[in-house]
């Protein structure tokens, strides 16, 4: 049988009724093979109802076999149902079994499974190609980025293009494969090593920003400072600055010198001789300012000082730096003491007195406290007036050189020989501006100096040149240069100058000049020299340290003295030139043997000639020396030259018109040209008047062009005579005060001798001036202090009278312009006259003004002619205004009018037509009563809004409050309130409380509460009570004194005052024992009372008792205030600690208050014993007093303490009873007499022992009561109070301890 | 102008007290005379009655200011203060914070305050506390919020901010145009 393979078919067999079980299947199959695996299976309804059962079962057998099942079954009836048979797929588990047998089966076949699992992967991987191509064997696989394979995705897309192929090789391959190396490699870096930093070091920002604050550790670099250089030259600047505004604001160009001054003060002394000037003014400003600012001296470093003591040398000595350097060369002591600041400042100090001491001699300069200074403080002091022109000056020099620097020494220098030389002119000003125009000369001469010392190196400062008296030009100083560095002897000086002076003679000035130079070279140098020598020959003289200087003051003091008085000389020099050299050979000689003759050296007086030569250089120089500067200044100066005297001359007017400011010493010069020709000086000299100078310069250059006939040379001539005069006209001045002064004879001389060569009796005159100032030096002292304080005032004046000039231009200048408008607006109503004047020089516009003003006017007068056309109209319409209108009449018409009234306007007027319709103006009424209505309604509602608005307020803060209380909660709220109101107790504002005695009420009440205000004001109620009662008693008093006479009325009347005084005072006393101060206040009081109360005794009794009463009760009324005010006021009046006790707390008030009361209360006793023996009536006003007191204190109480309301109460009562009793007691009143009484002194027996016993007696006991209740009242509050105050403090002290430990215990 | 409503009130209060706690009570019930807040253009006034009687007389809408502003209330009902009330707020001050002189130009730029320019601050002063700043001189220079508790504060970084920043005086300047 072919069919006889077996098969193994799965069998569905469908269509099989519910009844039908699996064994029955396998029954009926069994036939056609094996049958195996049956599975039936019954399709159920929702309703648990069968709907259709199905079977599954293999069939193994034959394929007829299962052909003939299929034949047979099919469509077969089987129970009802159709029978339906299908082949049916596997069994999925049978399949599935298949499948692993399968494998297996090939597993076998295969001996690696694993490598078989793996080998897609491995295959995939392994299969490099370019990434993107296509994995051999599998679709939609490529071969990604590292060899891997990718899968190609389709992705759809929701639009347009429906699927998109994702190639992730081209996209995808960032993905890294890690091999196994790697990855055990990966681990090894910390996570700390992942981050890292650059190695710098941080900034200061991102230190910050770390936290890390660098250390302050500024404190202590301060401390090094002050020792230190940096810090020396702040502080001489801000001497130089102090100095500056001592010396009234001296001008900024100083301040900028200091700038340049600090770069230089690091400068080592060697180099100092090139600011000189600077220097010397720096150091007498350091000087000056000594008292003021002695520190920085003391502050500057040794090296500093050295430049200081220099610097203060040279500003001293003025010209010679040099020389000071030599000096302190060989005075190393100076150095080493000078460690110590003071010393140094000594040191410093000490040279400047000697120098003070020689300048005495020759100049009188004087010593003070600042004594050397105050010369050149005066300097300072005369350049300030004439700030203004050395200003002007300086803005010409500032044209003219380069650099300030240089010349504002000079410039200073000048300007304050200028001053002074004014100064001098108007005042006659003292011997001092002559010294310290001398002074300033050599200064000048330092400032020259350097030119010759550093010329090379700085062509700057070969331009100062402005200054006409020290003017050195470049030339000059070039050629001085050269000369300078010959070393000469005195003699050889002498000669040069000689020389010079020889030159002068021949009156040729160009060629004189280079010579003279030499001579002023040398005379430096020869300066210097001297210097040396004296440095040399000091220490034998006098001790070292000093004498060296003094020397040297000696000598330089010398030469610029000597300077002076050849200025003077120089000026009689220039008038006549040939009698200048004898003359300067004679006082050179004379002056020689003055110098002799005092115990200077030769050579001192040599130099005394070479200065004298080197000062005519200088003049001469700078009489040429003027003319470039003036080229360059001023074109209309150098104009001089060229175009010839007239051209000068007015030139020179045109100066004087431009300014005084502008070229400030042509004034001075115009009277110095003048002196030096006309040799009249004082007219010229005390005339300040510009104008007069002017004219006086003019005449003098008319002469000079009259006599002019001479070459050009010679006009030059003039012309720097014309110049120097300026120079000498200082000098000329300086002398000239000095002459009217007749302060020393040889000033005068000198003048004299410039006038009329005496030369001899200047040489002597020098000699006794010399002497003269060493026998006087207090004396001048005092005269050149007096002198300064004249500088200072004429100085102050100067300002003023410039000022006023400067006004009164201005003004000019206003009042132009105030006529030139007049004449734009103000021109119509003023005659053309006036216009033709203001505008004469264009007639025809004025014409044409004049014209259209007219027509102004014209057309002005329109509105004129309307205003008259109306006037006429009124008075056309009297008429009409008094014509009886009958709208206007009745009532109604009133209405009317007053509406046209209230309408005001004229044109609007009310006719006929608005007095009919009455209805109409009934209905007006209506309305207006309602509008009046409206209105009032209105305003009411305003009002009430007003006052809602207060109300609503109220409303709102309520409302507010009870927010606040939701907001922060009720409690708090409360217990803030209440703390507020204590503390409004507590603070009150002492600045607002003011003490008035007159209102005792008013300032218990401002000072309590409202509570307290009753209370307060109760004692008072209860004295007027008194008072009544008092009265009451004065009567019953009357009636016992009408049986007694006149005089014992009197007497009465006049005891019981003093009683009552007495016994003021004894309570005063007592009181006093705690607040003395106060009581003597209120003692000084009652006197005052008392001779109130003693000049009413002459009234009537009753009467004057009432006022005694009253007088008391104001009097206690005091005391109650002050006793409050004592109390409000801590008893600041009293004893300090107990203010502070009262300070400290209330309680401690009530205790002192407490005091009070039993110092009254044990006084109390004692003055009733007293009062026993005054009498009845007196004991009446006693006790009242005493109750009034008691009051005091009851009020007293009042105030110190909240509580004492009840008490003070009780004491009013109290009060009552004991007056009651009081006055039943007088009634009762019989004569008694006590010894002990008697024994209490001060008896006025009027009244009988018994009847003073029986009021004793029944006042005693009440008063004892009283005060004993109100002393244990008293100590029981008191009590109360300290422990509640405890209380309080303990609580708050441990509630603080809690809150403490509370912290501490968090902390933890 | 209007006075405020409750619950603007409440919200204002609420910010107010962060500051000085109970010492509104010293704002509305003063002693010296009657005094309210005002609500205008969502701005908080405070004014006296008498300013409150002149500024009623002006139109809402010319009105520009009128008293003091206290601040604002923001659209979403929140409640900011302004500088102008420091000059209230700094005498009732609960919490204070005192700047070093070198952190008090920051502050017045507007800048948070850390901690390195922390002075002083006033104890006890909780995190989101309302503090008011001033200098070491005790001169108010404006306020702000406490971020750190002053427990946090001690150690905490300098640099981390201690005190946000509110309002400074330097907003006179800064916000010239719209402080009113």
């Amino acid at each position: 049988m072919s069919n006889s393979e077996i098969l193994s078919k799965r069998l569905y067999i469908g269509g099989l009724s519910e009844n039908v079980s699996e064994s029955e299947l396998l029954e009926r199959f069994s036939r056609f093979g094996k049958v195996s695996n049956v599975s039936l299976k019954t399709r159920v309804d929702d309703n648990g109802e069968p709907l259709k059962s199905f079977a599954h079962l293999n069939l193994q057998g034959d394929e007829a076999s299962i052909k003939k099942c299929f034949n047979t079954y099919q469509n077969s009836k089987w129970k009802g149902s159709v029978m339906k048979l299908q082949y049916a797929k596997e069994s999925v588990l049978e399949r599935l079994q298949k499948e692993r047998e399968e494998e297996t089966s090939a597993n076998v076949k295969v001996p690696k499974p694993e490598s078989e699992k793996s080998s897609s992967a491995e295959i995939l991987i392994t299969a490099k190609g370019v990434p993107g191509t296509p994995v051999p064997g599998k679709k939609d696989w490529v071969v990604g980025k590292y060899g891997r394979a990718v899968p190609v995705m389709k992705l759809k897309k929701s639009y347009k293009i429906p699927m998109v192929k994702h190639d992730p090789s081209k996209y995808c391959h960032t993905a890294k494969v890690f091999k196994d190396e790697e990855q055990d490699s990966a681990p090894e870096n910390s996570c700390n090593k992942l981050t890292w930093e650059i190695n710098k070091p941080d900034s200061e920002i991102t230190k910050k920003r770390k936290g890390e604050y660098p250390e302050i550790s500024k404190p202590l670099k301060k401390k090094i400072a002050v020792g230190s250089l940096n810090r020396s030259e702040p502080s001489e600047e801000s001497s130089l600055l102090t100095f500056s505004d001592n010396l009234y604001n001296k001008r900024k160009a100083f301040l900028s010198l200091q700038g340049d001054q600090d770069d230089l003060e690091v400068v080592k002394i060697g180099t100092v001789p090139k600011r000189p000037g600077i220097s010397s003014l720096a150091d007498t400003s350091n000087k000056f300012d000594s008292d003021i600012e002695s520190e920085p001296e003391s502050v500057h470093p040794s090296v500093l000082r050295q430049q200081n003591s220099v610097t203060g040398s040279s500003g001293t000595f003025k010209a010679f730096k040099r020389p000071s350097e030599n000096g302190l060369k060989p005075s190393p002591q100076n150095h080493t003491r000078g460690m110590e600041p003071e010393n140094s400042s000594k040191e410093v100090s000490k040279p400047l007195s000697n120098t003070q001491s020689e300048r005495n001699q020759s100049f009188s300069y004087n010593s003070a406290g600042i004594p050397e200074f105050k010369g050149l403080s005066m300097l300072a002091g005369l350049a300030q007036p004439f700030t203004s022109s050395a200003i002007s000056g300086n803005k010409g020099v500032d044209k003219f050189s380069s650099t300030k620097q240089a010349q504002m020494p000079i410039s200073e220098a000048t300007n304050s020989k200028i001053s002074k030389a004014v100064l001098s002119n108007d005042h006659r000003v003292m011997k001092n501006i002559g010294h310290s125009n001398s002074s300033l000369t050599p200064s000048v001469r330092e400032n020259a100096e350097p030119h010759t010392v550093s010329f090379a190196e700085s062509s700057i400062i070969a331009n100062p040149v402005q200054d006409v008296t020290i003017a050195t030009p470049a030339p000059f100083s070039t050629s001085r240069e050269d000369n300078s560095f010959k070393t000469s002897t005195p003699n050889a000086s002498t000669e040069i100058v000689n020389q010079g002076t020889a030159h002068m003679a021949d009156e040729s000035k160009s060629f004189r000049l280079v010579p003279e130079f030499k001579g002023l070279g040398m005379i430096s140098d020869y300066n210097v020299d001297n210097e040396k020598d004296s440095v040399l020959k000091s220490p034998r003289k006098l001790e070292p340290d000093t004498a060296i200087k003094e020397t040297s003051l000696l000598n330089k003091s010398s030469p610029s003295f000597h300077a002076k008085l050849n200025l003077h000389q120089e000026d009689s020099h220039t008038l006549s030139d040939t009698r200048l050299n004898l003359k300067l050979r004679e006082s050179s000689k004379k002056r020689k043997r003055g110098h002799d003759s005092s115990s200077d050296s030769d050579s001192s007086a040599g130099t005394a000639e070479i200065v004298v030569r080197y000062k005519e250089e200088k003049l001469s120089g700078t009489a040429q020396l003027s003319k470039p500067e003036y080229l360059v200044k001023q074109s209309k100066i150098t104009s001089i030259p060229s175009a010839g005297d007239v051209s000068v001359d007015s030139n020179l007017m045109s100066e004087f018109v431009s300014g005084f400011d502008e070229f400030g010493q042509c004034p001075i010069v115009a009277p110095a040209n003048k002196v030096s020709e006309d040799d009249s000086y004082d007219s010229d000299l005390d005339s300040n008047d510009f104008a007069l100078v002017a004219k006086k310069l003019r005449q003098k250059a008319m002469r000079s062009e009259q006599g002019g006939s001479e070459k050009l040379n010679s006009r030059d001539k003039k012309r720097k005579d014309s110049l120097t005069p300026k120079e000498t006209l200082s000098l000329t001045r300086d002398t000239k005060g000095l002459d009217k002064q007749g302060m020393s004879d040889l000033q005068s001389k000198l003048v004299k001798i410039a006038g009329t060569e005496r030369e001899s009796e200047g040489g002597s005159g020098h000699m006794k001036q010399e002497k003269g100032g060493n026998l006087s030096d207090k004396e001048k002292h005092r005269a050149a202090n007096e002198k300064r304080l004249e500088a200072v005032k004429q100085q102050a004046k100067q300002r003023r009278q410039q000022q006023q000039l400067m006004q009164q231009a201005l003004r000019n200048v206003d009042s132009v312009e105030s006529n030139k408008k007049r004449i734009v607006f103000d021109s119509s109503d003023d005659d053309s006259g006036t216009e033709d004047q203001n505008v004469k020089h264009n007639s025809k516009d004025t014409m044409h003004l004049i014209a259209e003003k007219k027509a102004h006017k014209q057309e002005n007068t329109g509105p004129a002619l309307f205003d008259s056309s109306d006037d006429e109209s009124d008075e056309d319409d009297y008429d009409e205004m008094f014509k009886s209108k009958p709208q206007f009449e009745g009532k109604r018409g009133e209405k009317l009018l007053k509406l046209e009234n209230r309408i005001g306007d004229k044109r609007f007027k009310l006719d006929a037509k608005f007095a009919d319709t009455d209805s109409e103006e009934e209905e007006d009424d209506d309305k207006d009563e309602e509008a009046a209505k409206l209105e009032d309604a209105s305003r009411n509602a305003m009002d009430i809004a007003d006052s809602d608005l207060s109300s609503k307020l109220k409303e709102e803060k309520n409302s507010n409050l009870k927010v606040l209380e939701d907001v922060v909660g009720k409690s708090t709220l409360d217990r803030f309130s209440e703390k507020l109101s204590r503390n409004t107790k507590k603070i009150i504002d002492m600045n607002s409380v003011r003490f008035d005695p007159t209102k005792v009420s008013v300032s218990s009440t401002k000072l309590t509460d409202s509570k307290k205000r009753e209370t307060a004001i109760d004692p008072k109620t209860g004295s007027k009570q008194q008072l009544r009662e008092a009265s009451d008693s004065t009567n019953l008093k009357k009636e016992k004194k009408a049986r007694k006479k006149e005089f014992a009325k009197v007497d009465d009347v006049a005891k019981p005052s003093k009683v009552n005084s007495d016994e003021d005072a004894n309570n005063d006393q007592a009181e006093s024992k705690d607040h003395s101060t106060k009581k003597k206040g209120k003692e000084s009081l009652s006197k005052k009372d008392e001779p109130d109360s003693k000049s009413k005794t002459n009234v009537e009794l009753s009467s004057s008792l009432l006022d005694m009463f009253k007088a008391k009760a104001e009097h206690k009324g005091d005391k109650d205030a002050t006793f409050s005010f004592s109390q409000q006021f801590g008893e600041a009046d009293s004893d300090e600690d107990d203010v502070n006790e009262n300070e400290e707390g209330s309680g401690n008030r009530l205790f002192k208050c407490e005091k009070d009361k039993t110092v009254i209360g044990r006084t109390e006793p004692k003055s009733d014993s007293e009062e026993d023996d005054t009498g009845e009536k007196k004991r009446n006003e006693a006790s009242k007093i005493m109750e009034e007191e008691r009051a005091a204190v009851v009020t007293t109480e009042v105030m110190s303490s909240s509580e004492s309301d009840l008490s003070s109460d009780e004491g009013e009562e109290d009060m009552n009873i004991s007056k009651k009793s009081i006055s039943s007691s007088t009634d009762k009143a019989k004569s008694r007499i006590d010894d002990d009484l008697q024994d209490a002194g001060r008896v006025d027996i009027r009244f009988t022992k018994e009847q003073w016993l029986e009021q004793w007696d029944a006042l005693r006991q009440n008063i004892i009561k009283i005060y004993k209740k109100k002393h244990k009242d008293a100590l029981k509050k008191k009590r109360i109070h300290g422990e509640t105050k405890r209380k309080k403090e303990f609580l708050k002290n441990s509630r603080k301890s809690s809150k403490k430990q509370c912290g501490a215990f968090k902390k933890r | 102008m209007r006075p405020l409503t409750e619950e603007e009130t409440n919200t204002f209060f609420e910010k107010l007290s962060k500051y000085i706690g109970e010492n509104i009570k010293l704002l509305i019930d003063r002693q010296d005379g009657s005094y309210c807040f005002r609500l205008h253009k969502d701005r908080v006034y405070y004014m006296s009655e008498e300013q409150l009687k002149i500024g009623s007389s002006a139109a809402g809408e010319s009105l520009l200011s009128i008293g003091s502003c206290f601040g604002k209330f923001t659209k979403s009902g929140k409640f900011h203060l302004h500088v102008t009330a420091l000059d209230y707020l700094a005498p009732y001050a609960k919490h204070k914070v005192w700047l070093k002189p070198s952190a008090e130009q920051q502050f017045l730029y507007g800048h948070h305050i850390m901690k390195s320019g922390l002075g002083r601050l006033t104890e006890d002063t909780e995190q989101y506390q309302g503090v008011i700043v001033y200098n070491m001189n005790d001169l108010p220079l404006g306020f702000g919020v406490a971020a750190k508790s002053t427990q946090a504060c001690r150690n905490c970084d300098p640099m981390t901010i201690v005190v946000f920043h509110q309002a400074d005086t330097g907003q006179y300047i800064r916000d010239e145009d719209t402080l009113t």
